[in-house]
C-alpha cells in the first residue's frame, strides 16, 4: 500500500467527504446563485437608470472574479473544518488516509473545483440574462476584458493566497477560524496599507502641510503627494508587487502557506 | 457466570466443566464446547479457557483430537472427582476443621447431621 | 508488538510520562489501569499516533505511530470514550468507512449490531449515547484489525450490553489480535482481561499476566485490591 498517495484510497476518501458534506456544497451553490442573481438585478437597474452612460461597457467579468475569491476562502475554511474541533480531529486523524490525501482533497475542491463551479454558474447566469439586457438596450457594450479581471496577478493573490491563508487558519486556529482569519487579514491590511504608511510618512516629513496617500488597494497606483513649504512632491512609491517580485507574491507565498498547512496537518496532535 | 476470588478463574471454569460431567450432561467421548465457544458462553478471555483445557488434559479429564476438538475421556468423571477431592482435602477441609474445633463441636454430632443430610426423609 | 522505551511526555510544561517503558505482546486482552489523570487516555493516544513523545522511542506493529502512515492506521482501531460519528445510519457508516480497513467484515458488523440491539438503519443522531457507543464497538471488532484500543468501552452501556460486550470480545479474540482496554470499571471486565498494566506517576509500575499470578497465588487476584496494593507499595 502506498503511504503518501493511493488513487483508490483517495477516491474512497473523496466519496466519504462528499457523502458527509454534500448538503453544505449544495447550499454554497444556492448561495452563490443568489449572489449572482442579486448582482445581475443590480446591473439591470443600473442600465435602466438615468445614471447609465452608454459609453461605458457592462463589466460582467468582474462578478466572476469577485465571486471566485470569497467562494474559495469559505470553501478552504470549510473543507478543513474537521481539524477545527477536537472530536472531529480525532476521527480524522485516526482514519487510514495520508495527510497529503486529506490536504489534496481540500485544495482540489476549494480551488480548482470551486472556481470551475463559479465559472459554470456565472456562464449560465449571463447566458440566460444577457439576451434580456441586449433586448432592452441594443447598443449595450459588454466588457470583454476577461484577462483584466481574472488573469491578472492581483486575482491570483486574492484567491490562491486567500485560500492558502484560510486553509492554514482552519488547521491552526480552531473554532470560528474563518472569522479569525478575516479579522487578521483586515487588521494586518489596515496596519500595512493605512495606519503604518500614515505614521511613517508623518514621521518622515514632520513639516508637511498635507500628505496625500492613495487608498489601500494594491491595484491603485501608489503615488504619494506631499505639500510642504519647500513645494509639492509627488512620486510613485515602488513596491515588491512589481515585475519579477510579483512571482514571490503570486506563487511563492501561496505555495509556502500551503506547505505550512500541510505540515501542520502532519504534525497535528489531539 | 459469576466468578469469585477464592480460586483462579481457570480452575473455576474447570469446576464448571467437571460439574457438567458429574451431572452426566457430558458423557465419555462426548464433545465439549470449543475454547472459543466456552469463552463466549462464560464471557471469559479465551486464553484463560485455554489454560483450563490444558489443565484438564493433564488431569486426563478431557482429551483432544487434532482438528476435531476436545472430548470427555473415558475416566473423565473419576479423574475429575479425584482432583476435586484433592482440592477439597487441601483447601476446604482445613477451614472446616478449624471451624469445628473452634466451635468445640463433637465429631459424632456431625456424622449424625451428615447422615440426616443424605437421607432427608428419615426423621 | 508495542515497545515504548524511555518515553517522556507532557502537555505544556507539566510532565505526564517520565521515562515510561512498555512492552505489549500480541494475543492478549490488556487492562490499562491508573488513577484519574494518570494519563491512560494519553498513553492510548500515543500508541495511535495522536500525540507524539517529547523524547524516547515508540514502536507499534513495527511502525513509528507519529508518522500516521495509512498502512499502520489501517491496522488499528481506537474506540474513544466519546466517539465522533457523522450524521449517517449505522449501515451507511460501515459502507463509507469500512473500506479503509482491508479485513472489514460487513456481515460480522451487522451481526454485532444485532447482538447489541442497535438498529442498523437508524441515524446516529437519533440514537442514545450508549447505542452509538455499541455501534462503534461493533465496527471496531468487525474491522478485524490486529490492534484495538478502547477507552472506557463499557461506560454508558447498560448491564445486559456489558454482558454482550464481554461475549463479543471473547469471541473476537485470537492469537494475532491484541486489545488494550483502559478502564475504571474493573468489575465489568475482570474475567476478560488477562494482562494488567498499571500506569502511575508517569511510568508503567506494574505489568503482569493474571493467569500466571492466579496460579502462583492459588487464588484469582481481585483487580481492585491489586491496584490498591501496588499503588500503596510504590
Amino acid at each position: 500500500m502506498k503511504d503518501t498517495f493511493d488513487l483508490r484510497r483517495f477516491g474512497l476518501y473523496a466519496r466519504k467527504e462528499f457523502s458527509e458534506n454534500w448538503k453544505a456544497y449544495a447550499l454554497s451553490l444556492v448561495g452563490l446563485s443568489a449572489i449572482m442573481g442579486y448582482n445581475i438585478y443590480q446591473d439591470w437597474n443600473y442600465v435602466h437608470s438615468n445614471l447609465y452612460d452608454k459609453k461605458y461597457p457592462l463589466e460582467i467579468y468582474s462578478y466572476l472574479a469577485i465571486a471566485m475569491g470569497p467562494m474559495t476562502w469559505i470553501a478552504s475554511s470549510y473543507l478543513l473544518k474537521s481539524f477545527s474541533n477536537r472530536q472531529q480531529t480525532f476521527a480524522t486523524l485516526t482514519l487510514p488516509v495520508s495527510s497529503f490525501e486529506q490536504f489534496l482533497y481540500a485544495w482540489m475542491i476549494a480551488v480548482p473545483f470551486a472556481t470551475f463551479i463559479c465559472y459554470v454558474l456565472w456562464k449560465i447566469a449571463w447566458s440566460v440574462f444577457l439576451p434580456y439586457f441586449l433586448n432592452d438596450i441594443p447598443n449595450l457594450l459588454i466588457g470583454n476584458d476577461s484577462n483584466y479581471w481574472t488573469g491578472n496577478p492581483y486575482v491570483s493573490v486574492f484567491f490562491l493566497g486567500g485560500s492558502a491563508i484560510f486553509m492554514w487558519g482552519a488547521v491552526t486556529l480552531g473554532r470560528l477560524n474563518f472569522l479569525k482569519v478575516l479579522g487578521i487579514l483586515i487588521t494586518v491590511g489596515l496596519l500595512l496599507f493605512e495606519w503604518g504608511p500614515n505614521r511613517l510618512l508623518k514621521a518622515t516629513f514632520p513639516n508637511a502641510y498635507h500628505i496625500r496617500k492613495p487608498a489601500p488597494a494594491p491595484w491603485i497606483p501608489q503615488i504619494v503627494t506631499i505639500e510642504s513649504s519647500k513645494g509639492v512632491f509627488s512620486n510613485d512609491i515602488h513596491s515588491t508587487f512589481e515585475e519579477v517580485y510579483q512571482f514571490w507574491w503570486v506563487l511563492c507565498v501561496p505555495l509556502l502557506l500551503y506547505t505550512i498547512t500541510y505540515l501542520k496537518i502532519k504534525e497535528k496532535e489531539v | 457466570m459469576q466468578f469469585h476470588n477464592q480460586t483462579a478463574i481457570y480452575l473455576q471454569i474447570a469446576e464448571y466443566i467437571g460439574e457438567q460431567i458429574l451431572a452426566q450432561n457430558w458423557k465419555p467421548d462426548d464433545k465439549v464446547p470449543s475454547i472459543r465457544e466456552l469463552a463466549v458462553q462464560l464471557e471469559v478471555n479465551p486464553n484463560t479457557v485455554q489454560r483450563t483445557y490444558d489443565f484438564l488434559q493433564t488431569r486426563e479429564v478431557i482429551y483432544t483430537k487434532r482438528g476435531l476438538g476436545y472430548f470427555v475421556t473415558l475416566n473423565g468423571e473419576t479423574n475429575y472427582l479425584n482432583w476435586r477431592r484433592e482440592q477439597f482435602m487441601t483447601n476446604e477441609l482445613p477451614l472446616f476443621f478449624k471451624q469445628v474445633s473452634m466451635l468445640r463441636l463433637d465429631f459424632e454430632q456431625l456424622k449424625a447431621q451428615y447422615e440426616a443430610f443424605l437421607n432427608p426423609t428419615q426423621v | 508488538m508495542i515497545q515504548f522505551k524511555n518515553v517522556q511526555f507532557g502537555y505544556n510544561s507539566q510532565k505526564l510520562f517520565v521515562d515510561l517503558s512498555l512492552h505489549v505482546e500480541a494475543g492478549h486482552i490488556y487492562g490499562l489501569l491508573g488513577e484519574n489523570g494518570a494519563g491512560k487516555t494519553t498513553l492510548l493516544k500515543m500508541i495511535a499516533g495522536l500525540v507524539f513523545p517529547k523524547s524516547g522511542h515508540c514502536s507499534v506493529l513495527n511502525y513509528e505511530p507519529r508518522h500516521r502512515k495509512p498502512s499502520f492506521m489501517s491496522q488499528l482501531y481506537f474506540v474513544s470514550d466519546e466517539p465522533y460519528l457523522p450524521n449517517a445510519t449505522a449501515r451507511k457508516y460501515a459502507d463509507t468507512y469500512g473500506v479503509f480497513y482491508e479485513n472489514f467484515d460487513l456481515a460480522l458488523y451487522l451481526n454485532y449490531l444485532h447482538e447489541f440491539q442497535v438498529e442498523p438503519d437508524q441515524k446516529f443522531e437519533r440514537m442514545s449515547f450508549g447505542q452509538r457507543k455499541k455501534a462503534v464497538i461493533s465496527f471496531a471488532l468487525a474491522a478485524n484489525t490486529p490492534l484495538i484500543l478502547m477507552d472506557e468501552p463499557t461506560n454508558g452501556l447498560d448491564i445486559p450490553s456489558k454482558s454482550i460486550f464481554r461475549k463479543l470480545v471473547a469471541g473476537a479474540m485470537s492469537e494475532n489480535r491484541t486489545i488494550i482496554i483502559s478502564t475504571h470499571q474493573v468489575r465489568d471486565l475482570d474475567s476478560l482481561i488477562d494482562w494488567v498494566i498499571l500506569l502511575h506517576q508517569g511510568k508503567i509500575i506494574y505489568q503482569e499476566d493474571l493467569n500466571v499470578l492466579a496460579e502462583e497465588a492459588t487464588a484469582q487476584p481481585n483487580l481492585e485490591t491489586l491496584f490498591q496494593e501496588v499503588i500503596s507499595n510504590y
